[in-house]
């Protein structure tokens, strides 16, 4: 029932989200002074695309540092990747979802990795449709993906916290994780490539029972804004 | 007639509320106007003719929120049966005091559906663990004020499109 009314909904929703953009981005425009939006649109697009190359690149150095062990990263510019428009959010609860116009008519698979300008991972494929997909966002607290801090390659799980932001959990007290840590997917489980940048830790604490550590992860990109996305293929 | 014309309008306020809104308001503060519809036209008619509007509007809200259907259903039913009961019972003639109970029925509307729809959730989640649980919003009072903002934009339009279909009705009555 819910397929063949999403069905249905697919060509409005996707209608009314690109419409709901333009009008968004006109008034936007007209509010802004100058082209300061759009250089800073620019800038912010830049810098996610460099901090993801850098993010990659650093891996890449680690990689080689701990010779072939690493060779199992996809480079990113080799993934098969399916762009898609988003045409629908969460409209109820605090935006732990997203729905993409592309469906198992594209070969979406629930499971499958979604990530924006070049690397940034912003959720899981949950639920297909043939033309559309329900995304659920790494805030989602049923997302759970495998994770490692780039900079002293402390190992820990992310988790979403109900819609409001996001958790790394299940590291060993013995790892160190420094408050403006890079955090990247660690590729473990296999389910997600590794090398995806994730965000960045805000606070670090001690889990409640004081075995492990957790870090608040700040996202790399606001999901509220988001245009245009990139669904992995397995 | 008047029942594809008004499915249609629900329709196209689940698609609003989905897709275009979502791009003007931020997350937990877009405007329900789905049950702002309803309970316009709870308050102009009464609980008996809205009651399968309340529940065809929860159906497809439940259908594109993935929820488990039946919990916006619930929500909508006790929110149009509170709105009957109230507007019943306070009666004003003065079109700005009317005007001015709606707007808090509008507000409270708001909050009640919220409590409703987390308790359901909560259940749903208790009792089955593929239903995933959600958080109470910490942006509830903005999100109520944004749905009494929403509600004075669209009530004339809502309250003569819904005039219209009671002329029509009415009409076709009388034929009868």
């Amino acid at each position: 029932m819910r397929k063949v009314f999403l069905e249905i909904a697919y060509p409005f929703q996707k209608t009314f989200y690109i419409l709901g953009r333009n009008i968004d981005e006109t008034f936007s425009f007209f509010g802004s002074i100058g082209n300061m939006r759009q250089e800073n649109e620019r800038l912010t697009i830049e810098t996610n695309s460099l901090a993801a190359q850098v993010a990659s690149l650093q891996e890449e150095r680690k990689e080689n540092e701990n010779f072939r062990e690493q060779l199992r990263l996809a480079p990113q510019n080799k993934f098969d990747l399916e762009a898609s428009f988003v045409i629908g959010q969460d409209p109820q609860n605090l935006g732990s979802w997203i729905m993409i116009g592309k469906g198992s008519v594209d070969g979406i698979q629930p499971g499958m990795s979604v990530i924006v300008s070049d690397g940034i991972l912003i959720g899981r494929v949950s639920e297909t449709n043939i033309h559309s997909a329900k995304v659920s966002l790494l805030t989602d607290s049923s997302n759970t993906v495998n994770v490692s801090d780039l900079e002293t390659g402390a190992r820990g799980i992310i988790k979403g916290a109900y819609g409001l932001g996001m958790m790394m959990d299940m590291v060993a007290q013995a790892d160190v994780l420094n408050n403006g840590d890079t955090i990247v997917t660690s590729g473990l489980g296999g389910d997600v490539p590794r090398g995806l940048l994730v965000g960045k830790i805000q606070e670090v604490k001690a889990s409640p029972d004081k075995l492990f550590q957790q870090a608040i992860i700040i996202p790399r990109v606001r999901y509220q804004k988001l245009d245009m996305v990139f669904v992995i293929k397995k | 007639m008047q029942n594809i014309f008004i499915s249609a309008i629900i329709f196209f306020s689940v698609i609003l509320q989905t897709s275009l809104l979502p791009n003007f308001f931020a997350s937990g503060m877009i405007p329900d106007i789905t049950l702002i519809i309803i309970i316009i036209w709870t308050a102009k008619f009464d609980f008996n003719s809205v009651l399968k509007w309340a529940i065809l509007a929860g159906v497809m809200v439940d259908l594109v929120s993935f929820w488990p259907i039946g919990t916006d259903v619930l929500s909508f039913v006790v929110i149009a049966f509170s709105v009957n009961s109230i507007s019943k019972r306070f009666l004003v003639p003065h079109f700005a005091w009317k005007f001015s109970v709606l707007m808090l029925m509008v507000f409270g509307g708001t909050l009640l559906n919220s409590f409703t729809v987390f308790a359901l959730m909560k259940i749903a989640s208790e009792l089955n663990r593929t239903v995933e649980p959600v958080v109470m919003n910490n942006n509830l009072f903005l999100k109520s004020i944004f749905d009494v903002v929403v509600f004075v934009i669209i009530y004339w339009p809502v309250e003569r499109l819904g005039q219209i279909f009671a002329y029509h009705n009415n009409r076709i009555m009388v034929k009868r």
